[in-house]
């Protein structure tokens, strides 16, 4: 029968097995297989070393059915001692674990433990055994380290099943005693009902399946829709800064369009009136082509920050020139630059136009913030294995809801500034492993740290 | 065009829209007066007497919309005529909303403008010799016709 009823939908929604994360699967894996079941493994087979080889009271009567088993076993235990020995070899050898094939050794190893401890089970008393306890916890090894659904059904069905064939078994193993032992006239014993404690026993163990499943279920759901949470909000900011960029680039490009239209048009007119070409209107159209052409080059230019050559840098020096730039000594008379540097510092291997430039667009900001004047203090010292470049000014600081915004693409507040500065100051630092931050009180001016790595390979933009 | 009427005044900090926008509107018989900030014009504003005012939306300093609610509030009867390169339904419904006579996307069609300079014209004609309310009836009937206007531009320019 086809049940359609929602409830019954909403139930079977919720238990949908949620695909789990490649990246977590690999993580439970090795964390759960390597780092804990590894350790116990050791403890458990060292125990039945002993107790196979050295131990007092192993060993039957020859000729029974327990004999039998017994010996069996132990047979089964050699190849699962070896077994052992080599998926530990993988797991403790194998640098990066490769995923799939971790996944179905793991499959085959959590399988032979289900059956070694089934043939344990039955050398032990069958339903009654105390060995059953290692069965839920077979269940839960199972549910933690295959997340995916099939593999960790499959896997917990064969541990109720291999429990129960155990049992039933042991059973009739000494169903088939107690005849033998009836034939040559010993007393009768009474073999006692297991129906009870078996179904109890089972009950858990199925139990136990399913609250491991659905648990499972739920905790991905759960970690799939905070991911998903995290997601939405990246992309919806990625969103709002290709807005912020789609904006720039309309204001960008249209005002030249517009100013070129109108004259055309004025051109148009005076052609067509006969009256002589107004040579103003065409250098208006040749001046604002241009500078379409140079705006559409600065986005380009952006795009592909990250080529060139890299060099030696050294920092001092590029700190100089730098400031030299920005406050030629005839023009900046108002603003006082001091510096402060370690001498010597490391050279840093950075293209000299991308380190030029965060140090350049920072200082240009500071400038522009000091339209009266004031002070800027441009720091450098080493640090384990880093340069910091601090650049501070007493001017009037940023809001605080502003600290993180500036360094977005075409977050600007000045009238006539592009935005782009101090995203390519990220960008810049970024691509060399380094990173900036802005520290800054209303009143009390603003400070960018700049910190570089002096041993990091460049990172190349994707 | 009309020798008693007072000039227009242009607000915008691009040199060449400037020198453009006087091109054009001189041709048509206009007096342009160009300056390249809100502020600017404002001080200008109180000194002379213009017949309407087109500014950028963008400027230094005070923005466009900041210089449109002032002009609003001190000349509620001069038209202002907001151009930007930013053009969204919501600005221009802002901008409306803020008293602007008329907002204008970027490139836009020099006859376009033209047509809402004739429009604002004809408004302060209206203005002058009506009360405040068919005045606003007036400008309520040419911001409905500006549309169709435009398109009936832009069919001509194609």
């Amino acid at each position: 029968m086809h049940i359609r009823s929602p409830t019954f939908e909403r139930l079977r929604d919720l238990l949908r097995p949620a695909a789990p994360d490649p990246a977590e699967q690999l993580f439970r894996l090795k964390a759960v297989e390597r780092d804990i079941i590894l350790p116990i493994k050791l403890l458990y087979i060292s125990f039945l070393l002993y107790f196979f080889y050295f131990g007092p009271w192993y060993g039957g009567e020859s000729g029974t059915a327990s004999e039998i088993v017994e010996s069996l076993t132990e047979q089964f235990f050699r190849i699962y001692l070896a077994l052992n020995v080599a998926v530990a070899i993988f797991l403790l050898k194998s640098r990066r674990l490769p995923l799939v094939l971790g996944q179905r050794v793991v499959f085959v190893m959590s399988f032979v433990d289900t059956l070694f401890l089934a043939a344990l089970t039955l050398v032990t008393g069958g339903f009654d055994s105390t060995l059953y306890w290692l069965f839920p916890g077979l269940i839960i090894r199972n549910a933690v380290s295959h997340p995916v659904a099939r593999l960790q059904i499959i896997l917990n069905t064969s541990v109720v099943l291999s429990f129960v064939i155990a049992g039933i078994l042991d059973v009739v193993a000494t169903n088939y005693e107690g005849t033998l032992v009836n034939e040559i006239g010993r007393d009768n014993f009474s073999v006692e009902n297991p129906a009870e404690p078996f179904l109890l026993r089972l009950f858990v163990l199925i139990l136990l399946t399913a609250s491991c499943y659905a648990l499972q279920v739920l905790f991905e759901k759960a970690r799939q829709t905070s991911e998903e949470t995290r997601e939405f909000i990246t992309r919806q900011e990625q969103l709002r800064a290709a807005g912020r960029v789609a904006a720039e680039v309309a204001h960008q490009i249209k005002n030249p369009l517009g100013i070129i239209n109108n004259a055309a048009f004025a051109l148009q007119r005076s052609v067509a009136a006969g009256k002589p070409v107004p040579l103003q209107q065409i250098e208006i159209i040749r001046e604002e082509v241009e500078r379409s052409d140079r705006i559409v080059t600065e986005l380009m230019g952006y795009a592909q920050l990250a080529e060139g050559t890299v060099e030696r840098l050294n920092v001092i020096s590029e700190l100089n020139r730098a400031i030299g730039q920005v406050f030629p000594a005839a023009v900046y008379r108002g603003i006082q630059v001091r510096t402060d540097y370690d001498d010597p510092l490391p050279p840093l291997l950075m293209q000299r136009k991308h380190f030029s430039e965060i140090i350049v667009n920072i200082l240009q900001n500071a400038r522009d913030v000091l339209p009266g004047g004031g002070h800027i203090d441009v720091q450098a010292e080493a640090q384990d294995g880093t340069v910091r470049v601090t650049i501070a000014d007493d001017g009037p600081g940023i809001p605080p809801e502003r600290t993180e915004k500036i360094f977005e693409p075409y977050f600007s507040t000045k009238p006539q500034g592009t935005g782009l500065g101090l995203a390519i100051v990220r960008h810049n630092a970024e691509i060399y492993s380094g990173h900036v931050r802005v520290e800054s009180e209303l009143g009390h001016g603003t400070r960018f740290v700049l910190e570089f790595p002096t041993r990091t390979l460049m990172k190349l933009q994707k | 065009m009309s020798s008693a009427l007072p000039p227009l005044l242009v607000v915008d900090d691009e040199k060449n829209m400037r020198l453009s926008l006087r091109t054009i509107l001189s041709e048509e018989g206009y007096t342009p007066r160009l300056v390249e900030s809100a502020e600017e014009a404002l001080r200008l504003l109180e000194r002379e007497p213009f017949f309407m005012v087109i500014s950028d939306f963008r400027l230094g300093g005070m923005t466009g919309g900041q210089f449109l609610r002032q002009c609003h509030q001190r000349w509620p009867d001069l038209p202002v005529v907001l151009v930007t390169a930013y053009a969204t339904p919501k600005l221009a419904a802002e901008a409306i909303k803020a008293g602007a006579f008329d907002y204008l996307p970027k490139p836009f069609e020099p006859e376009e403008l033209l047509n809402v300079v004739a429009r604002a014209r004809s408004v302060t004609r209206c203005s002058k010799r009506t009360p405040c309310y068919a005045r606003t009836v007036a400008m309520f009937i040419g911001s409905k016709t500006s549309l169709a206007n435009r398109r009936t531009c832009r069919s001509c320019a194609n």
